[in-house]
């Protein structure tokens, strides 16, 4: 059974322009023990549906319709304060920012104890204690506590959220674009961390990010967005190796291999719709090379294709054909 | 072939708050007419202070800049203004590249204007570029404003200032890291092409291999202000010979499943203080370091033709 | 996904003034202070019932002393003259004396502030140790020094505002152009040849204007307070209509000894609102100007 599990997820913001969907009748599964990747463009929606799920919506967003079950509960009809209880305890957030969302004015070990003290009920001994192990658990020196995050690099400030993140043993932990601003070197070190980690504590992890290859590298599985909902998902190998929806298929096609030198990069043309008002069909369909009038009309439903792999996308049973042509870039420069 | 720029013992020291950084120090390179040399380094080795001091942009602390056999480092006047007529820049952050006041058309005027292009062929100009960067038809872009355009379009536009000058070196520092990944491959294609048909010479700087095996054929590896290794791309990649490149190299992800997932080739982090200079800055961070590495700095010795490393090891290869 | 921000400098700043004017009713009363004023100076001639130098007669003897009335709603003064009609024309000296000497309290300090910020350097350390010392210049005494040296008159007044407000506009204006002189923007004027002469005053200037503008509109109360005091203490212009010459006059003929309070208080009054305008318009652009500060 799923750790987690969201149906027809719907998150609105109020904006001048009247609501936007963010997130529009959204599926997904989290299998426990497992990482996630949730990969998508810019403004697809990936933060908000991190911070749907973890009920830390700004003031303009709220969750319109649709439920998320968490360990066999359903959310929704949870109160504000057992909400609350829920985080930081069984489910654990690292913002996009948190290289800057550190408290730059309190050391690291007062942000340590607050959280495991306050939220966690620990002594202070007890939470001395803990930050020490947290520290060493995200190989940083716990001699470092008594640190300011400015004294702290990009990497280490990473790691150092993450450890705020497992401070309370949580069963998930939400990690939005963990290593996004950071050096390779230093990228590969954090996800190295987040890797081993997962696999020791037996956590599940969703791990936003737009990196294809981070999600090759470090995820089992992976959900693709396009403009608030999923497009594609199941295991990494699986989707990575035989994309289903034309988008996947593009975004494998985007990326630079330091090992190949002969390879073209093909672009994605175009830009994602306006979520003031999404297009009727496939939301996908005026940058998909493919799309016929179905796709213009009617949104396609998500469907399952193998044992473990779902997409919504109307040519799904041609994809073996439409594989070979997207890797064409005369194939999608046509949508230009 | 003569060197289109070339750079000796190119050196900056910053002074901030009584401390003495070492950014760049004693970096030679050049850059053949139509060649493509990419700059790699983690953050805050001195790629950006490179490049910068190439462009005059920064006053080098020591060495000398020569471009097209001019000598340059000391420019002013006149003599800037041609440079810079022929050596653009591409800005890592689009939206913050052009002047938030100014029409993409007013933006793309200042070059020509600044470089006393005779008016009569601005707007032949103008819709050239355009198209180069494939912003088409241009009429329907060059009144708008940079913030009515996302970040792939406001980068060509900045591409479309390097080019419109007709220069005869582009350099491009991060050109696409604060991009989406979807319109990237794009903005790489256009750079990629622009080379190709104007035969421009380039320089990228990336800390990204990936990317810079896929424009460029030479390539530079900093550490810490320094040149490590260099050589032609595809070798340095596959068969790199210092230390600090096959951390490098080793850690790019792909985007495929099966991959190396071994721990990296290298220990500690930038942040920890680095070693006294009297000998290898590499060496604690080296998986390799021997005792010779601690009293002797090493030096950027030839190891086969067009290849060059700075490492005691011996069969570095 | 990245930490930029997609919204641009300039519109935010007009969003921000907007958001401002909503959100900060100081500010908003200290303009409205200013509207009013401009009105009135503008329809000074419809306005005043009657010509403020005209020496008022009742039959055939001057009406002085007149108290309030329905001809007189402020009475009249001691030589007859129609206290409402000197007030509003007072308005228009007050404006003309406020107007000149912000603009060229503008005008010194955004130049002056966009050269130190710009250039650095020598430039910046010349210019920050002019402000400091001016910043140091007690400003009556200046005035009224000056004034005695060379012929008393709202030329004087002017120059001393002009001459000793300029740091204030100049360190904002410096401090702004210091973080602008960063942005990529700046840089790429100079990749694509732009003098510096250019870049100062075709792409950076236009970016510090407002900011200008708001340090200016705190000199016009400055001024009119300025031009009150020389007048008042007799080096001012004696035959212009303006209020600090209404407040020398009402004091010279005993105005608190015979009670005459509509003698003074209804240029007083004026006076204080234009300076009380300019400082609640202060207040507010902190606020806009430092946000974070102001968050706190
Ligand atoms: N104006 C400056 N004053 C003081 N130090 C500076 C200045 N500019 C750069 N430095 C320092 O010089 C070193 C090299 O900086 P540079 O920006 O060239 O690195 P980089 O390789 O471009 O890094 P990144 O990948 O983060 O852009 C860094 O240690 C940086 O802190
Ligand atoms: N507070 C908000 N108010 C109104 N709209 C918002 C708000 N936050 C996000 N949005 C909108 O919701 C959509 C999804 O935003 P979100 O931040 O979730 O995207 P994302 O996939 O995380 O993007 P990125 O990769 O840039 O972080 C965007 O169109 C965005 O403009
Ligand atoms: S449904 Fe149609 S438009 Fe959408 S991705 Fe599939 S083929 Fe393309
Ligand atoms: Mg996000
Ligand atoms: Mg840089």
């Amino acid at each position: 059974m799923s750790l987690l599990s969201v149906r027809d997820l719907t998150v609105t913001y109020d904006t001048q322009r009247g609501p936007v969907r963010a997130v529009d009748g959204l599926d997904l599964d989290v299998p426990a023990g497992s990482i996630t990747g949730l990969v998508g463009e810019s403004g697809c929606g990936k933060s908000t549906l991190g911070r749907a799920l973890m009920g830390v919506l700004p003031d303009r967003g709220k969750i319109a319709a649709g439920e998320v079950i968490f360990e066999g509960q359903d959310l929704q009809t949870f109160s504000a304060s057992a909400r609350r209880a829920l985080r930081w305890r069984r489910m654990a957030f690292i913002p996009q920012t948190a290289m800057n969302a550190l408290d730059p004015v309190q050391r690291l070990s007062a942000q340590m104890a607050e959280i495991l003290i306050e939220r966690g009920g620990l002594s202070g001994r007890e939470a001395t204690a803990r930050s020490s192990e947290l520290f060493r658990l995200v190989g940083l020196d716990p001699a470092r506590l008594a640190a300011y995050p400015h004294h702290f690099s990009g990497g280490m400030r990473q790691r150092a959220s993450i450890a705020l993140a497992l401070a309370l043993n949580p069963s998930l932990v939400i990690a939005d674009e963990p290593v996004t601003a950071l050096d390779v070197i230093v990228q590969r070190q954090v996800l190295d961390v987040l890797r081993e980690l997962q696999a020791r504590l037996q956590l599940s992890m969703i791990l936003v990010t737009h990196d294809m290859a981070v999600v090759a590298y470090a995820c089992d599985r992976v959900a693709v967005m396009y403009a608030g909902q999923i497009v594609e998902a199941g295991l990494a190998a699986e989707v990575l190796e035989r994309p289903l929806h034309p988008y996947t298929m593009g975004l494998t096609h985007a990326f630079p291999d330091v090992h190949d030198s002969q390879m073209s990069l093909v672009p994605i043309e175009g830009s994602p719709p306006d979520l003031h008002t999404p297009p009727p069909g496939c939301r996908f369909a005026a940058r998909c090379p493919f799309a016929d009038a179905r796709c213009n009309n009617e949104p396609p439903p998500s469907r399952p294709f193998g044992p473990d792999h779902l997409v919504a996308c109307w040519h799904a049973e041609d994809a073996t054909t439409l594989r070979g042509r997207a890797a064409d870039p005369q194939t999608w420069a046509a949508i230009a | 072939m003569t060197a289109l720029l070339q750079a000796e013992g190119l050196q900056k020291t910053f002074h901030s708050r009584g401390r003495e950084v070492h950014a760049v120090q004693n970096v030679s390179l050049s850059v053949s007419p139509g060649e493509a040399l990419g700059i790699v380094g983690e953050s805050g080795c001195g790629k950006t202070t490179t490049a910068r001091m190439l462009l005059r942009l920064e006053e080098p602390s020591a060495g000398r800049i020569m471009f097209d056999g001019a000598d340059i480092t000391n420019a002013h006047g006149r003599h800037l203004i041609a440079y810079r007529a022929r050596a653009q820049l591409v800005f890592q952050n689009p939206f913050d590249a052009l002047n938030p006041r100014f029409t993409i058309r007013r933006s793309l005027t200042e070059p020509l204007r600044n470089f006393a292009i005779p008016v009569s062929e601005h707007q032949d100009r103008i819709e050239s570029v355009m198209r180069r960067v494939r912003l088409v038809p241009a009429e329907s872009w060059l009144d708008r404003r940079p913030h009515e355009l996302s970040g792939g379009q406001l980068q060509r536009v900045v591409l479309a200032r390097a080019l419109i000058s007709g220069p005869s070196l582009i350099v491009a520092d991060e050109p696409v890291s604060m991009l989406d990944v979807s319109v990237r491959a794009g903005i790489l294609n256009v750079l990629r092409d622009a080379r190709d048909s104007l035969g421009l010479a380039a320089l990228y700087i990336s800390h990204d291999l990936a990317l810079i095996r896929y424009v460029c054929e030479q390539t530079i590896v900093m550490y810490l202000g320094r040149i490590v290794e260099q050589g032609p791309t595809a070798e340095l990649i596959s068969r790199p010979a210092h230390p600090y490149t096959r951390a490098l190299v080793a850690a790019v992800p792909v985007a495929r499943v099966e991959q190396n997932r071994e721990g990296l080739p290298i220990r500690g982090s930038l942040s920890d203080a680095p070693p006294d200079p009297s000998g290898c800055l590499f060496r604690n961070r080296c998986p390799s370091v021997m005792p010779r590495c601690a009293t002797e700095a090493p030096t950027l010795r030839t190891i086969a033709p067009g290849r060059m490393v700075a490492c005691h090891l011996e069969g570095a290869m | 996904m990245l930490y930029w921000t997609r919204e641009c400098p300039s519109v935010r700043s007009a969003s921000r003034v907007l958001r401002f004017l909503r959100h900060e009713p100081f500010a908003v009363a200290g303009g409205a202070i200013y509207f009013v004023i401009v009105v009135v100076a503008v329809f000074a001639d419809e306005l005043a019932p009657y010509d403020p130098r005209a020496i008022l007669k009742l039959g055939s003897r001057i009406a002085r002393y007149q108290p309030i009335s329905a001809q007189h709603w402020l009475g009249t003064n001691s030589s007859g003259r129609d206290v409402l009609s000197q007030v509003i024309w007072g308005t228009r000296s007050a404006l003309e004396v406020g107007l000149t000497a912000a603009i060229a309290v503008v005008a010194i300090g955004t130049v002056l502030g966009l050269l130190s910020g710009y250039l650095g350097g020598w430039v910046d350390r010349v210019i920050t140790w002019l402000a400091d010392i001016v910043l140091g210049l007690p400003f009556l005494p200046f005035m009224l020094v000056l004034a005695a040296l060379t012929h008393p008159g709202t030329g004087i007044v002017v120059f001393s505002v002009a001459a000793l407000l300029w740091p204030n506009t100049a360190r904002v204006i410096r401090a702004q152009v210091l973080s602008l002189r960063e942005r990529a923007w700046v840089e790429a004027a100079r990749v694509t040849g732009c003098s510096t002469t250019r870049i100062m005053f075709v792409h950076v200037l236009p970016q510090v204007l407002p900011l200008a503008a708001l340090y200016g509109s705190v000199a016009i109360g400055w001024a009119i307070l300025a031009e009150a005091s020389a007048s008042f203490l007799g080096f001012g212009d004696p035959t212009a209509i303006s209020w600090g010459v209404m407040l020398q006059e009402a004091y010279a003929n005993q105005a608190l000894s015979r009670g005459a309070w509509n003698w003074f208080a209804p240029p007083g009054a004026a006076i204080m609102a234009m300076v009380l305008a300019g400082f609640l318009i202060s207040r507010g652009s902190e606020r806009l100007l430092f946000p974070k500060l102001a968050d706190q």
